[in-house]
């Protein structure tokens, strides 16, 4: 049974999407100006187009969730989300000298970051409470993905601990010049998809359970592909990082690409 | 919505933000600079978590609206929805104080032309991190307050 998804949640995503909409567009499209538009200042263009997938691939989670309006699809993506908007604010904590402190920009990320603590557990109460809680309904994930997406699950959030606890030390070997910042970040975008693995462990195997999460990661991951093949900067590739990172965001975009191949029609 | 889930709901949003603000009121507390590190270049203030500029009063008041709203969202059980209307106060009064003390925060930021922190009143130290969390907060406090369920039921 579907259950749809209340007002507040809705409002929420149209508001999250006059957002991130225009963070993504800036950031990915005009990375070299964001001296003057960005919160802070991020003197290479990689990075900032790093950051701006993440904002553009939500784009397609928000809209996605907006046109089906079934709670059962939405509540783990959003999980990820809270997740990511936690290790931001966390970022915005360790590097708060670095931010312009009343650019624009700036105090609609606080507002952005702050939201999810004070916000989504009420909403989140509220739409159980109003519509009951989604059912583990729908046609169930094969042994083998589930074994799967719990893998990577751990695996990212692996990096993602030890990534933002050693931001310092990555950024001396990362591709490109890259500041703490940006990277700790970015390690949001690995939270993200590291939380596809932990809904598994929690034994919730239906696909519509992990529809749009596994959007989300599929998209991140094609507008990184994407970024790192157009963006005529330096790029080291021959550095362990600079190997990795490629094939990070093609498993990203691949499982997405798999998962929907398999249970589409099914 | 019915009356029991409206209940349920403001008690649960309350005592959330009851507890931050408790949480927030404890850790500014907490003399550690790795923590709350302290900024002496603008108007001397430690910053909670590197983020919001506090002093002592700033952190009796986090603990004062921390501890009224686990109080005010005590007083309120489902199966005493006529209970009600203190809950629903308590969200009005701290939604418009918090709401107000961000207004006017940001309104004497701009007049004093966009400091790293200032003081507000000689006492309360205030910066753009502390003028946002009283903007969420006190909007959702007030949301919480006016959706609260009725005395009059």
């Amino acid at each position: 049974m579907r259950r749809p998804l209340i007002l507040e949640f809705r409002l929420l995503f149209y508001a999250i999407l006059g957002v991130i909409v225009p963070f993504g567009v800036l950031l990915y499209f005009f990375p070299g100006g964001t001296d003057s538009y960005w919160a802070w200042s991020i003197p290479e263009p990689r990075s900032a187009m790093l950051i701006g997938a993440a904002y553009l691939g939500a784009i397609s989670y928000y809209l996605a969730a907006l046109i089906h309006n079934d709670w059962q699809q939405v509540d783990n993506g959003l999980g990820g989300l809270i997740l990511f908007s936690l290790v931001l604010l966390a970022a915005t904590m360790a590097h708060w000298d670095v931010f312009k402190p009343y650019h624009p920009i700036t105090l609609v990320w606080l507002a952005f970051y702050y939201g999810g603590p004070f916000l989504a557990p009420v909403f989140y109460r509220l739409q159980i409470e109003q519509m009951g809680p989604a059912t583990d309904e729908g046609v169930s994930l094969d042994p083998g993905v589930r074994a799967w997406l719990i893998g990577r699950g751990v695996f990212y959030a692996g990096l993602a601990l030890v990534g933002f606890g050693f931001a310092d030390v990555l950024a001396a070997v990362w591709p490109w010049s890259i500041q703490p910042l940006e990277l700790r970040v970015f390690i949001g975008q690995i939270a993200i998809v590291s939380w596809g693995g932990i809904v598994a462990i929690r034994s919730r195997w239906a696909w519509r359970w992990h529809r749009l999460g596994v959007l989300l990661g599929g998209t991140i991951g094609l507008f990184q592909l994407i970024g790192l093949v157009v963006s005529a900067k330096p790029y080291h590739g021959s550095s362990l990082i600079g190997v990795f990172l490629p094939i990070m965001f093609a498993e990203w975009l691949a499982v997405a690409a798999v998962l929907f191949l398999l249970y589409r029609r099914r | 919505m019915t009356q029991m889930q409206k209940t349920s709901i403001v008690q649960f949003g309350v005592r959330l933000v009851g507890l931050i603000y408790l949480g927030l009121g404890v850790l500014g507390f907490l003399p550690f600079d790795f923590l709350n590190p302290h900024h002496p270049e603008g108007v001397g203030a430690r910053y909670l978590l590197n983020l919001v500029a506090v002093n002592t009063l700033h952190n009796v008041i986090h603990l004062a609206i921390g501890v009224s709203g686990l109080w005010a969202a005590k007083q309120l059980h489902p199966s005493h929805p006529l209970r009600g209307g203190r809950v629903r106060l308590w969200g009005r009064v701290t939604g418009v104080v918090l709401l107000l003390l961000s207004l006017i925060g940001l309104g004497q930021a701009a007049v004093e032309g966009f400091p790293k922190d200032q003081l507000l009143l000689g006492l309360l130290p205030l910066n753009s991190p502390g003028h946002i969390l009283h903007l969420i907060s006190g909007g959702l406090a007030l949301y919480l307050g006016l959706a609260g369920p009725s005395t009059r039921t």
